[in-house]
């Protein structure tokens, strides 16, 4: 996939997010499957450091905010608040780790039939007498056994995301490899199990 | 007692299904489930189904049904197919440990 | 400010009190007349033909126990249901009306006179809004309003009906918290940093909230919020109300204390023993039960004060766990802490939160001015007089539909940032189906029986198919104000299905406009009649004002000037016998002119006086 500069529709300048020219201040007509590195204004690549996110997001939304169309016409109001909620999703799925990863993925293996329902061998098995545990702990308020939980889970769910870059490195060599796609696809789907079990966990200060 | 544990990745949900047959129906039937909120209704609506079930009845129960008794919007689909999947993984079992040609 | 652009002010609608700010050129800055106090307390009293509103309806409390009304915010968008406990507590009558809307009832006897809370707080904003066109001589048409960030979608929505029947067009709603972070956060003066986390916690007269938000240059990003709707001054009055009923039952065993004027004095002594507690270690009080020919005095230790009140401030310190879990930061990574609303005057809240977050927390504006400030500050943004900070704020809870038998499946997640959209397809389940019921709830719970139900969608219009082949699309879209629309459209045929909502707390358009024609026939009929009574009112308050401070205007007024405030004060007594509301305001106006020495603007201070004067009056 190679990334395009676009043209501002208006006054054909540069575009860095295909919604907002921020040379000439023109709204962009975009189609509803635009994405959320056009959104950004980012090249189609896991890794994005998240300073540079923040300061894009901070940026387009100094332009694009409803707040700075409050007394401009109903047909802009209505483009900035839309243009506003693009921006949002695009940012909140792409400051996570592996939300940001599932939509990378979502885009490459279109029309690659991948399973989507794949687990590590043993997996299921691992997980359900961990949630039984956890039942447990819970109900015994031992909060040392508790705590050990916590820390291992979490050690396994930073594992977890370290895969994924890797696996985006070595599929922008091999394209063609679907392979790689499953794998992260694995990845992503035992995260979500360990992400559940983190989640019943209460909050300890 | 026989068992059926599946998993709907799309949620990480888990489900253990425990079916107990006597000969060749399910007079028992219990499910432990950790999901969402639809995971655990289909499951609760699945063990009610198949109690008192002949087993090759119990194992045409379509995941359609299920969502459809239950509403479920295309999203929350696979939380049926969880379902289906435990009652299938189950008699599966029990037909395999019977030594029973599927 | 230029004179193209049309002002905008803020205002913080609040529980116990209103006021309005605006940008003036010196800065931002509450409205108000001079000498005259600009804080408009969320009483109403009813005439018997019209309302009064603010520190004359606070002043009938006791004279006037039946009809006076005070915490309306506390009913906004909430069923009786859920208003079982606060209701008990209240000296006036609310009744169930359609929808699981609640209306509060006037008169002891048929034909009572029954108000939805949107009307009345209504009249609490139009009395703010006519204030500040007094000060600022010019009309006001538009203000940003703020709400308690942990407001529902229903609580938000009857805001916004009540700025309807107000005749006010919200520029925006923002949540309270972050006016305050605003206010702090652009005031050059202040040493709050410019970058970084910063908590703002704020317990008001009924509700608390507590948001987590990342200052970085000049953007506010609301990370999360927590919070309780019904939490707040007014609850810890009633624990300390609750004590004084036990006291005098053990002198009084038979004492009964149900009705209006018994509720009213209980509460207004409760206020009075909890603000007296912030300044000092213990306070006599007095209440006298006039109607019943009883009395009863004694004393109240901030000890026990405060372990009244400990359980409560514990639930606020939930939500500060909660709210820091929800924003993935430790205590550690905070790096101010901002206090707002009256209760945080209180030395254990501010103790405890000074222990829990290890930094002693700011408080330096006043906190019960500095969220209308903040939404002053935001009103100029919106008007166009600034455009150099950006608010960037979060929806409370998540918001999603009933998928089946009770359980609650989000489509937007909560303390997700404003403007968001967010779509879910649904299809039918029976061929040839043409329409499809969705239930909308808002809550974080699995389950919808404990979340919020806001109302029902009708997808009608849907084109005959096979079950489970049209694809409805349901788009949720939550604006920068925090509230919902939703549209649909089915995308097998691109045909827009026609949706209905069905509101179950709010009002609908056609009950508004009946509420808004009444209320304009009732303006122009009791118009004078009910500000004779208000003038007459004021004209007493300034008298009490007078004699208070007589022995310090000794040395302050010279003696020709004392003269002629006694004279002007005899004009005044003429006046308020005649029935021309114009003329007695027309002479007030000289008083108020010639006593302008005397006035005192400190809030603390003057809630107290009054207090302490009602108090004395009871005794
Ligand atoms: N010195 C004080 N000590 C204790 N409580 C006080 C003091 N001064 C005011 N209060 C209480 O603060 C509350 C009013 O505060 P504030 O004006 O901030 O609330 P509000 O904005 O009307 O309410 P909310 O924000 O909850 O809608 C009342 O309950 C009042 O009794
Ligand atoms: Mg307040």
């Amino acid at each position: 996939m190679t990334f395009e500069q676009p043209a501002c529709q208006k006054c054909e300048s540069t575009l860095i997010s295909h919604l907002f020219c921020l040379s000439c201040n023109a709204f962009q007509t975009v189609p509803p499957e635009i994405d959320y590195f056009e959104v950004l204004g980012f090249p189609v690549c896991f890794e994005i450091n998240s300073e540079d996110l923040e300061e894009r997001y901070k940026s387009l939304s100094l332009v694009l905010h409803p707040d700075f169309f409050a007394a401009a016409p109903e047909e802009e109001k209505r483009l900035s608040e839309k243009a506003s909620a693009m921006l949002n999703t695009a940012y909140n799925s792409f400051r996570g780790t592996t939300s940001r990863a599932g939509y990378l993925l979502s885009l490459f293996s279109k029309g690659k039939n991948l399973n989507e329902r794949t687990l590590p061998d043993g997996f299921l098995q691992e997980m359900f007498f961990l949630q039984e545990s956890l039942d447990e702990l819970l109900e015994s308020s031992d909060s040392s056994a508790l705590n050990k939980m916590n820390e291992d889970l979490r050690t396994r769910h930073k594992e977890i995301e370290s895969y994924y870059a890797p696996l985006f490195k070595n599929f922008k060599d091999l394209p063609e490899d679907s392979d790689i796609l499953q794998q992260l696809q694995t990845h992503l789907n035992a995260e979500r199990y360990l992400r559940r079990l983190l989640d019943r966990i209460p909050a300890t200060d | 007692m026989e068992l059926g544990l599946v998993g709907a990745p799309e949620c990480g949900d888990v489900m253990k299904l425990q079916i107990q047959v006597n000969p060749e129906t399910n007079e028992d039937a219990k499910f432990k489930t950790y999901g969402c909120g639809s995971a655990i209704a289909s499951s609760s609506l699945l063990t009610e189904w198949v109690k008192g079930r002949h087993l090759d009845d119990a194992e045409q129960i379509k995941n359609t049904e299920i969502a459809e008794e239950l509403a479920l919007p295309p999203v929350k689909i696979h939380c049926s197919v969880l379902a289906e999947d435990a009652i299938k993984a189950a008699i599966h079992n029990y037909k395999s440990r019977k030594k029973i040609d599927v | 400010m230029n004179n193209k652009m049309k002002r905008i002010i803020g205002i913080d609608l609040g529980t116990t009190n209103s006021l309005s700010a605006t940008v003036f050129d010196e800065g931002p800055e509450v409205i108000g007349t001079d000498g005259d106090f600009s804080v408009t307390p969320s009483v109403l009293s009813w005439t018997g033909s019209g309302w009064l509103v603010g520190q004359e309806a606070r002043e009938r409390r006791i004279t006037n126990p039946e009809n006076t009304v005070y915490s309306i915010k506390r009913l906004m968008g909430r069923s009786l249901d859920e208003l079982s406990e606060t209701v008990q507590d209240l000296p006036y009558q609310i009744v169930e009306a359609q929808r699981q809307l609640v209306k509060v009832r006037i008169g002891e006897s048929k034909p009572y006179k029954e108000f939805t809370p949107q009307e009345l707080s209504a009249e609490i904003l139009k009395k703010v809004k006519q204030r500040a066109e007094e000060a600022l001589g010019e009309s006001v048409e538009k203000a940003v309003i703020t709400v308690p960030a942990y407001f529902d979608d229903a609580q938000r929505q009857a805001t916004r009906d009540a700025c309807r029947i107000a005749g006010l067009e919200v520029a925006r709603f923002i949540n309270e918290p972050t006016a305050a972070a605003i206010a702090y956060g652009l005031d050059e003066k202040r040493d709050l940093q410019k970058d970084g986390h910063v908590v703002v916690y704020d317990l008001g007269g009924g509700t608390f909230d507590i948001s987590i938000l990342k200052l970085s240059g000049k953007i506010f990003k609301v990370v999360a919020t927590h919070g309780n709707t019904q939490l707040g001054g007014d609850d810890f009055d009633q624990v300390v109300v609750e004590t004084l009923k036990d006291r005098i039952h053990q002198e009084h065993p038979e004492a009964e204390f149900d009705d209006p004027e018994s509720k009213h004095i209980l509460k207004k002594t409760a206020e009075f023993i909890k603000i007296k507690l912030s300044f000092s270690p213990e306070t006599d009080y007095s209440l006298d039960f006039s109607k019943k020919s009883m009395s009863f005095s004694g004393v109240f230790k901030l000890e026990e004060f405060e372990s009244l009140i400990a359980p409560m401030i514990e639930q606020t310190l939930e939500s500060c766990r909660h709210v820091l879990r929800e924003a993935n930061l430790s205590v550690k990574k905070i790096d101010e802490v901002v206090l707002v609303g009256g209760s945080t005057v209180i030395p254990a809240v501010r103790k405890q939160i000074e222990s829990f977050f290890g930094r002693p927390p700011h408080v330096a504006i006043d906190p019960y001015k500095v969220v209308a400030i903040g939404a002053g500050i935001q009103g100029h943004l919106l008007a166009g007089g600034r455009r150099d900070f950006l608010l960037l704020d979060v929806i409370p809870l998540a918001l999603g539909i009933e998928t089946l038998g009770g359980t609650f499946s989000k489509i937007i997640t909560g303390n997700t940032t404003i403007p968001i959209e967010e779509s879910e397809t649904f299809t039918t389940n029976v061929d040839n189906q043409t329409s499809i019921d969705v239930n909308i709830f808002q809550g974080e719970r699995e389950l919808i029986k404990d979340c919020r139900a806001l109302g029902q969608f009708k997808l009608r219009g849907i084109p005959p198919m096979k079950a489970g082949l049209p694809l409805v699309e349901v788009m949720f879209r939550v604006d920068a104000n925090g509230i919902l629309t939703v549209s649909a459209i089915e995308k097998r045929s691109g045909k827009k299905a026609e949706i209905e909502v069905i509101p179950f707390h709010g009002l609908t358009q056609f009950e508004i406009e009946r509420i808004m024609e009444d209320s304009f026939e009732h303006a122009v009929d009791d118009f004078n009649e009910r500000q004779l009574i208000e003038f007459r009112q004021t004209a007493e308050r300034v008298f009490r004002g007078i004699e208070q401070c007589w022995d310090v205007a000794e040395n302050d007024l010279s003696e020709t000037s004392r003269d002629e405030i006694q004279k002007q004060m005899d004009v005044v007594r003429q006046s308020m016998k005649g029935q021309d509301s114009q003329a007695l305001k027309t002479q007030l106006d000289v008083l108020g002119d010639l006593t302008r020495p005397l006035a005192d603007n400190s809030m603390g201070r003057s809630i107290l006086s009054e207090l302490q004067d009602d108090a004395n009056l009871n005794q």
